[in-house]
């Protein structure tokens, strides 16, 4: 049962770094809470079995454990209003930041960038692959909140990118020779 | 675009419109340049964003053993009997799926029967396959986060991925390939294609070329391919369920999916290719 537990979690780990990383914005604290949330589930005396479910337990886990950590160090915490951003035109920005949507490092740039609630929904959605349903299960959200709220997440996301100078290494030679 | 439909094309690639409006998302796509390269974007930023995370040597998964160890369980041979039984179901369970699986791969692969001449994408990715085999390390090797979708772990079936490499091909469109390597001559090729055909199923389908055995699939805008040569069917088939699962819902495959693999590769043959 425990070695179970374990592996269940190991398997959890990279989503639950990505998901504390955008609650907290930074790596050691993320660390810390990653680690405490491991301990939590893993002594805890029961769990759910199911897979949706196990997974959703583990994160909410995370997501009150960085909670009280944030209120702690009086931080802001996620629990922000929805209208979390201002309109932006996710096709036009997703366009102008073309290639470097692939860019890991722009991305992080840009996560780091973003408000809280957009990290929170991107790291849920696209890090550790929340469906919508999940999502809205464990923000105590309805589904068609997530759904607009992922969107205006990443039209956010898209627009950073755009405006970021970090460039493909490839390309930013390509930049530095003309100049640029 | 208005907001409402930018909600339904993150949707679409989220795999989480219901099946009339991915359709006529999918139709939309279909007639629009543009709007093809916005969802082949966004599964970029998504495969980028799911990338972009580096865990830190402290929780790699060997290193969470050092934390401390579960409470005992108060009824630990109530848990230990319980294990047991769990054990024998899954092995029962287990075999029921190999057997089920054989079932479905004996099942004809081509609708209409007779020997109908190969589909031009299934010819140049059979080809592909065959000339990355041999073609050494890539110099084009791409980063884990510019693989246009999903790039799923295999070494629990003991496949381990070599670097992924572009993929620009007439026949196929444009995406990645990355092949996997077994210790017993297995090779399997996993390709995503960027702006895939939508006429591109979204369900799991089979094809056969001669001893290639290949399935494709698509999610939203991205298309999938996964083949092989000389594996055992019920093996790959459960190697090509296990990553269409996962690449439906964009993570990892899940331990059970793991747990299938493993236990496919250890009952079955080297392969013959």
């Amino acid at each position: 049962m425990g070695e179970a537990r374990r592996g269940r979690v190991e398997g959890e780990l990279k989503g639950l770094f990505g998901y504390a990383l955008a609650l907290t914005g930074d790596r050691t604290l993320a660390e810390d809470l990653v680690q405490e949330t491991a301990l939590k589930a893993l002594s805890a005396r029961r769990g759910p079995s199911a897979e949706a479910a196990f997974r959703g337990w583990l994160f909410r886990i995370l997501r009150n454990t960085a909670i009280d950590a944030l209120r702690a160090r009086q931080r802001t915490t996620p629990e922000a209003p929805e209208d979390i951003a201002e309109r932006i035109d996710g096709a036009q920005s997703v366009l102008a930041a073309g290639e470097a949507l692939s860019n890991g490092l722009a991305l992080r740039f840009a996560l780091a960038r973003l408000k809280p609630a957009q990290r929170e929904i991107i790291a849920l959605v696209d890090i550790a692959g929340f469906a919508y349903a999940e999502a809205a299960e464990l923000l105590e959200l309805p589904v068609g909140t997530v759904m607009s709220r992922i969107s205006r997440a990443r039209a956010a996301l898209a627009q950073e990118v755009a405006g970021s100078n970090v460039l493909p290494l490839p390309e930013a030679r390509a930049a530095a020779r003309r100049g640029g | 675009m208005d907001d409402r439909f930018w909600q339904e094309l993150n949707a679409y690639v989220d795999g989480e419109l219901p099946p009339e409006r991915a359709s006529a998302v999918a139709s939309a796509i279909a007639g629009d340049r543009t709007l093809a390269r916005q969802a082949a974007l966004l599964s970029r930023a998504k495969a980028g964003a799911a990338a972009s995370v580096e865990l830190p040597e402290s929780l790699a998964p060997g290193n969470l053993r050092r934390l401390a160890a579960p409470r005992a369980p108060r009824f630990a041979r109530l848990a230990q009997a319980a294990a047991l039984a769990c054990l024998l179901l899954a092995g029962g369970l287990a075999l029921l799926w190999l057997q089920a699986s054989g079932e479905r791969a004996e099942a004809p692969v081509v609708a209409g029967g007779g020997t109908p001449a190969a589909p031009a994408w299934l010819e140049a990715a059979v080809a592909l396959h065959a000339r990355l085999d041999d073609a050494g390390a890539p110099a084009d090797a791409l980063a884990p986060g510019d693989f246009p979708g999903l790039l799923p772990d295999l070494t629990s079936a003991k496949l381990n991925a070599e670097p992924a490499r572009p993929l620009d091909e007439r026949a196929l469109g444009r995406g990645a390939i990355v092949q996997y390597r077994g210790e017993r001559g297995c090779l399997v090729s996993f390709i995503a294609l960027e702006e895939a055909d939508t006429a591109l199923p979204e369900a799991l389908s089979r094809t056969r070329l001669d001893a290639v055995l290949a399935y494709r699939w698509r999610v939203g805008a991205i298309g999938y391919l996964l083949l092989a040569e000389g594996m055992a069917e019920a093996r790959l088939e459960g190697i090509a369920e296990t990553v269409y699962e996962a690449s439906r819902r964009f993570r990892p495959i899940e331990p059970d999916g793991r747990d299938r693999l493993a236990e496919a590769r250890r009952r079955s043959q080297p392969c013959r290719a």
